[in-house]
């Protein structure tokens, strides 16, 4: 008997006790010691296998003792009756008759609730009249598993006995052999006693199926030892030492021949449970209860991944059991993690084994403290630790039925103080976890399976992992059935099982998708479950129930169906996504992208037909097509160009012929003569005495002016030839001052005014006029014609200008004007021949209207352009140049600048008529004596 | 000798007319430097006269010291002024577009209205009344007279007309020929149009020799006046 010191008062105690005789204090440490030295493998890691074997020095002595009795037991069995033994191995299909449960039972079992709480709190939020087809096949097949199991057992006097939590159940040798054969866990029997309580909602076709094996059983339709169990569990105090769920009682019944015995053919994780059954005082269920109890349980609260594993624990014999226990020993820690909290559940407070408490999984371990203490339940349904989707469930599930499933989960010091060993366990999960990571066949299933399965299939894969051999002898899916080293070799050669059963990935994939395959599956999974899950799992399901054959044949073709979703397949790379999804299941082209942001999606619209034509353009020709008038249209074009580009051939002058002598003599031909006519004053021309009819009408139009008058008088000349304005204008202007009008004097050009005034001084100094009185300077209008028309418009608009301070408008000169025809006559003194024209355009269509009189005086450049205007009636008088300024002052019997300048005047153009006529005889000349160089050269 | 402001400035003028008269030897800086006092002064004068005669009265006056009226007014050349200016930044060229559109706008219309109501209709009612001969035989001017006046001028014009028409047919050979009428036609044009060219040589010499006998007149008072107390 192993003894425990106590750390407080140093008594020492029995083994099994979790408290000091003495002190009443803890004997053992608490497991969250343990978990924070042990290494945690939480949800989506992998697990590491272990090779526990190597350890066997390591574990206590009550579990050598299980050991070493079970393998006793082992032998004996297989001694005494192989035959019986075989039978067992094939009567499954004969026996399918689960136990049947009463409504008793199931009131009983609901007040143990389930063993896992986490599923019994999904199994309450689940209508049961509602469960989805999957669910109630899965509780066929489990029902049908169970049938192998329970007919063994049916006949058995020690499973209707009683259990209860202190009397260990009368273990008799059918009991000790399914003990040996280790077929289900403890906890998954705690898992299917805890689903009996909802057995009662399972479609009537489960209940049919189930009903079988109630004939078999005592007349309340349980077996005796669940009534026991049910009459125990009426009394709180049974109740709460008591589960209905006790699959650790395989291995924790405090029978300890019957564990020794056991020790040995049982798995490592079932060995990790023995020591309950040594160190607990209570006695745990009997193994017969567990078969009994697990199958509706497990059928109704248990994924698929659960149901998997059941079979395998009803079917497998003892001495696969025995080998699969070793198989166990590579189990990964978080595997072994699944399997233990069952055995905790099931063991009463005083006998948890410490061991199983360290091995659980914090979010397992926190549901016990909360079921302990309801104010943890919170705190345990927020670790961390728990998965994704089992932190969905609300933490109503857990508290809510706190009070009924405490009995199912130990209370945390009970587990503290089952910690026998923590160093060696310490150890056992190290090794665990490297094993696993070596395994190669572990590695590349978990490398096939995207990380989110991953997550979600490591709480499921441990229990899987150890029995999935069995479990695809009934209901293998094809991707398990694909697996060549799960199935055949198991039953040829156990030793294969240990590799096929370290393969967690592949069997959680499975599971999973055969439990996904009804809507229930989302609410189980909760909202994380993305639709393509849930849209994937029915048509494997159905290719389950469909070809049940093929699958357990194994069709390893099977497995690429559902490896990987589309979008998961979008994400690789292009290349290979554009191979596999250019055509679809139905044969239908998808057009897949290949470039581009949509890069690997099928399924997007083709380039249409206009789009982008792949014809080849059109040859057009490269030789031009050119008609003959287009030749010759070339060809007078080139002609042209040629003579252009041709050099000219420039004559180099002589050097006698460069100087500017020519120019030079006509200029001094005019210097002299003209120097010559003003030096001496001669007067060899007479005066002109030609009849000028334009002078004549201007000295008329000026004579008929009215006395008094203003007269407008536009200077628009330049000053390089104001000399001729000033000869032609003065004796216009002379005769206009002698008529006495008022002058106002305008400008379109800036140097305009100035001009005038020195014009006024200089030629009419004599008539005294003085600014403001006898004349008005109006200054400079601009615009050009534009200003000319809005003179003409409004001369008091168009000029703003003012004189000391006041209007020139209110000036005497334009006293009484306010517009143009206002004048008395319009002059125009101009070189310009635009100037003068613009001003004709303008204002001779008024000025006519009017009769007013609208004169000019022009430079003699500007008169051939002007005169055709006076022909033509819109100007009424022309003096234009010296010309006719000198024949007005004949006409006015006047002697001024005009006579004086006319001697040269006319010595000038008479010597640039010789010398045109000179130069022209030269020229002639010049030419004739080329022609008849050229003739006498050519003669 | 007083040296009078009149004597200064005709000292001055003599010397630049005799710069002038120097450009008979040729382009030299004498010539240069007398050419550019004249743009100089010239350009001076105009904006003297700019600003005093056009831009005080028109546009500072009314917006500093005019009514409402006249400032909202004023405020219209003035913003047409500034995008003007913008024509002399080349990157604001384009906002002085408005103001250059506008002069260029007003302009054209102004010329093209005055030529066709001022000379295309006047001048060709004119030519056609030559053959009025009862307003010649008013004026005394005899029929035949008129008649030949009236029909040399028609000659003048129609032949100035055709000889500026650049029309004709491609012969077999591919070169376009005139037919003979058009080309007497032209022919008689090109005398007049030279006779007309003849005429604005002979306007622009005599103003030219009326110049030069102005500044040799100026010349020979000056030095006169020098010497001839």
């Amino acid at each position: 008997m192993e003894t425990i010191r106590c750390p407080i008062c140093g008594s020492s105690n029995p083994g099994t006790l979790e408290r000091c005789k003495a002190c009443n204090q803890i004997l053992r440490q608490s497991t969250t010691e343990l978990d924070g030295r042990a290494e945690r493998i939480s949800s989506g890691q992998t697990p590491t296998e272990k090779k526990t074997s190597e350890l066997e020095a390591a574990l206590p002595a009550w579990l050598r003792h299980a050991r070493q009795r079970d393998e006793e037991e082992e032998q004996t069995a297989s001694a005494s009756d192989p035959e019986e033994i075989q039978a067992q191995d094939q009567k499954p299909e004969e026996v399918p008759i689960p136990p049947d449960f009463s409504e008793e039972v199931e009131e009983e079992s609901n007040a143990v609730s389930d063993p896992l709480d986490w599923l019994a709190g999904l199994d309450s939020e689940e209508d049961e009249e509602e469960a989805a087809d999957w669910l109630v096949n899965l509780q066929g097949d489990l029902a049908s598993e169970e049938e192998i199991k329970e007919e063994p057992h049916a006949d058995r006097p020690a499973a209707d006995e009683p259990i209860t939590a202190n009397i260990p159940p009368a273990s008799t040798d059918e009991e000790e052999a399914s003990v040996q054969t280790g077929e289900l866990p403890g906890w998954i029997s705690d898992l299917q006693g805890g689903e009996t309580e909802d057995s009662s909602s399972l479609p009537d076709l489960l209940v049919q199926e189930e009903a079988a094996p109630v004939s078999d059983t005592d007349e309340g339709g349980l077996p005796d030892w669940l009534s026991r169990l049910s009459e125990e569990a009426e009394t709180p105090a049974a109740s709460i030492e008591t589960s209905p769920a006790q699959p650790v009682s395989v291995s924790t019944t405090d029978a300890e021949p019957l564990a020794a015995e056991a020790s040995d053919a049982l798995p490592d994780w079932m060995a990790d449970l023995q020591p309950i059954g040594e160190t607990t005082e209570a006695p745990p269920s009997s193994v017969e209860s567990k078969p009994e109890v697990k199958p509706t349980e497990a059928d109704d609260a248990l994924p698929d991944w659960m149901a998997d594993l059941q079979p395998v624990g009803e079917e497998t014999p003892a001495e696969e059991a025995a080998e699969s226990a070793i198989a166990s020993d590579e189990l990964p820690d978080w595997l072994s993690d699944e399997e233990k909290p069952p055995a905790v559940e099931s063991v009463p407070e005083e006998s948890q084994p410490a061991e199983v408490a360290e091995d659980l999984p914090d979010w397992m371990t926190n549901l016990q403290a909360a079921e302990e203490d309801p104010t943890l339940a919170a705190e345990a349904t927020e670790d961390d630790d728990l998965p994704d989707w089992l932190n969905t469930i609300p933490a109503e599930d857990f508290s809510g039925q706190g009070s009924d499933k405490t009995v199912d989960l130990p209370p945390q010091e009970n587990i503290e103080e089952e910690l026998a060993s923590p160093q060696a366990l310490e150890t056992l999960s190290t090794e665990l976890t490297r094993d696993a990571d070596e395994d190669p066949t572990l590695a590349a299933a978990e490398a096939e399976v995207p990380d989110w399965l991953s997550r979600m299939e490591k709480p499921a894969t441990g229990p899987l992992s150890e029995i999935t051999p069995a479990a695809t002898e009934t209901e293998t899916p094809d991707w398990i059935a694909s697996l060549p080293a799960e199935d055949e070799t198991e039953k040829e050669n156990s030793a294969e099982v240990e590799t096929s059963a370290s393969s967690p990935a592949f069997v959680a994939d499975g599971s999973f998708v055969d439990g996904d395959a009804s809507d229930d599956s989302d609410e189980i999974f909760g909202i994380e479950m993305p639709d393509w899950l849930s849209s994937l799992a029915p048509s494997d399901a159905e290719k389950v129930e469909k070809e049940p054959d093929a699958a357990q044949a194994g069709a390893p073709e099977d497995l690429s169906g559902a490896e990987l979703p589309s979008w998961v397949q979008a994400m690789r790379p292009v290349a290979s996504v554009v191979s596999d999804s250019s055509k679809s299941k139905d044969g239908e082209e998808h057009v897949v992208a290949s470039t581009g942001p949509l890069a690997g999606l099928s399924g997007i619209l083709p380039v249409g037909p206009g789009m982008g034509t792949k014809n080849k353009p059109r040859a057009h020709a490269i030789k031009l097509r050119v008609t003959d008038s287009q030749q010759s249209s070339a060809a007078i074009l080139e002609n042209l160009l040629a003579s252009e580009s041709e050099s000219s051939f420039s004559q180099k002058a002589d050097k006698t012929t460069s100087l500017p002598l020519l120019r030079w003599g006509i200029a001094l031909l005019l210097f002299l003569a003209i120097g010559y006519s003003l030096f001496t004053q001669t007067k060899m021309a007479p005066s002109p005495n030609i009849a000028v009819p334009e002078v004549g009408a201007a000295i008329q139009e000026i004579n008929q002016l009215p006395e008094a008058g203003s007269a407008l008088l536009i200077f628009d000349y330049e000053a390089a030839l104001s000399a001729e304005m000033q000869v032609a204008a003065a004796p216009l202007i002379d005769h206009l001052m002698l008529r006495g009008e008022k002058i106002a004097v305008l400008s379109t050009s800036p140097t305009g005014p100035a001009l005038a005034e020195r014009f006024l001084q200089e030629t009419q100094s004599s008539h005294a006029y003085q600014q403001g009185i006898d004349y008005v300077n109006l200054g400079y209008l601009p615009g050009g014609a534009s200003g000319m028309l809005s003179f003409i418009s409004s001369p008091q608009n168009a000029i703003a200008a003012q004189l000391n301070g006041a209007s020139v408008w209110d000036l005497a000169p334009l006293a009484n004007i306010t517009n143009l025809t206002d004048f008395s006559v319009v002059i125009v003194l101009t070189d310009d021949v635009e100037r003068g024209r613009s001003w004709i355009e303008q204002a001779s269509a008024t000025l006519n209207a009017s009769a007013t009189p609208f004169l000019m005086a022009i430079s003699a450049q500007a008169e051939p352009i002007i005169y055709p205007y006076f022909a033509s009636g819109q100007v009424d008088g022309l003096v234009s140049g010296l010309s006719g300024g000198a024949t007005y002052e004949r006409l006015q019997g006047q002697s001024g600048v005009g006579r004086k300048y006319w001697d040269a005047y006319s010595i000038g153009l008479l010597l640039a008529e010789i010398l045109i006529v000179v130069g022209a005889t030269i020229n002639l000349l010049a030419s004739l004596r080329a022609r008849q160089k050229t003739d006498e050269d050519e003669g | 000798m007083s040296f009078s402001p009149e004597l200064i400035s005709g000292l001055i003028a003599f010397l630049l007319t005799l710069f002038v008269l120097s450009y008979l030897i040729g382009d030299q800086i004498l010539f240069r430097a007398t050419i550019n006092i004249f743009v100089g002064a010239s350009a001076g004068y105009v904006a003297t006269v700019a600003w005093h005669q056009v831009l005080a009265p028109n546009l500072v006056r009314p917006l500093l010291s005019g009514t409402s009226a006249e400032k909202m007014l004023a405020i219209i050349p003035l913003t047409l002024s500034l995008l003007l200016l913008a024509k002399a930044i080349p990157p604001l060229s384009k906002l002085g577009t408005p103001s250059v559109a506008f002069m260029v706008g007003t302009g054209a219309a102004v010329a093209i209205g005055g030529a066709v109501t001022g000379t295309i209709f006047p001048q060709v009612t004119a030519t056609i009344n030559l053959f009025d001969m009862a307003a010649a035989n008013e004026r005394g001017i005899s029929s035949s007279v008129q008649f030949l006046e009236g029909g040399l001028m028609i000659l003048g014009t129609i032949s100035t007309l055709v000889y500026f028409q650049f029309t004709a047919k491609r012969g077999t050979d591919g070169t376009y020929r005139r037919n003979l009428f058009t080309k007497i036609l032209s022919l008689i044009g090109g005398i007049f149009i030279a006779i007309t060219f003849g005429v604005l040589l002979a306007g622009v010499y005599s103003a030219a020799l009326t110049a030069l006998i102005e500044r040799l007149d100026f010349l020979i008072s000056f030095a006169g006046s020098l010497w001839l107390p």
